[in-house]
């Protein structure tokens, strides 16, 4: 992964930097598809408007790419990856209001370990937009795309 | 409970110990390591847990 901005912000904590590219290695090994994990974390980066992480690629989503905003209506887009942009939305606007019915949708289309670790990655990567977003350098605000 | 743990585990996260072991190494470091001293920490993770409701 190339993300100079996450390793110039982690420059100053060594230890930390070195354990979180542990859990980001955990994350991206296999264990979950990459490309629902990609889904969630372009969307993060997009509600987030975080431009460092919206730069990268982690894994091949094709056309969805472009699409994300378009996932409740567009044809591109399963059920399970909906059900996850739907809980990821939720989690990432307001996690108090995550509902039954979108924990739901995540028990439905995922096994109990893939839920684990598709947890702990939605909330890995939204902190990282967070730490980047209120440490990184200063950019000039961006009005949301239309479709966003 | 949303999401029913393992056999014999207390959370969803027993399900991959492995990741939520990494996970765990990395939230202890932000705790034990830096300049900031701990009941600086307590003071703002307090305030991000009463931001976002959780009474965990």
């Amino acid at each position: 992964m190339s993300d100079n901005t996450l390793d110039e912000l982690f420059a100053p904590l060594p230890k930390a930097h070195e354990h979180y590219r542990a859990l980001d290695e955990q994350i991206w090994d296999g264990r979950l598809d990459p490309a629902l994990l990609e889904l969630c974390r372009v969307r993060i980066a997009m509600l987030h408007r975080c431009g460092p992480q919206l730069a990268l690629q982690r894994a091949d989503i094709g056309a969805k790419r472009a699409a994300i905003a378009q996932w409740p209506t567009s044809p591109l887009f399963s059920a399970t990856e909906r059900a996850v942009l739907r809980f990821t939305e939720q989690y990432v606007i307001d996690a108090q209001g995550v509902s039954d019915a979108d924990a739901a949708g995540v028990v439905g289309g995922l096994s109990g370990p893939e839920i684990a670790d598709f947890t702990v990655a939605i909330g890995t990567f939204d902190a990282i937009c967070r730490f980047t977003l209120a440490l990184g350098p200063e950019v000039p605000a961006q009005p949301p795309a239309q479709d966003a | 409970m949303r999401i029913v743990p393992p056999d014999g585990g207390q959370s969803l996260f027993d399900y991959d110990p492995e990741l939520f072991s990494a996970f765990n190494t990395l939230y202890g470091t932000l705790w034990t390591d830096g300049a900031v001293d701990q009941a600086t920490k307590e003071v703002g993770r307090l305030r991000n847990a009463n931001l976002v409701d959780c009474g965990i």
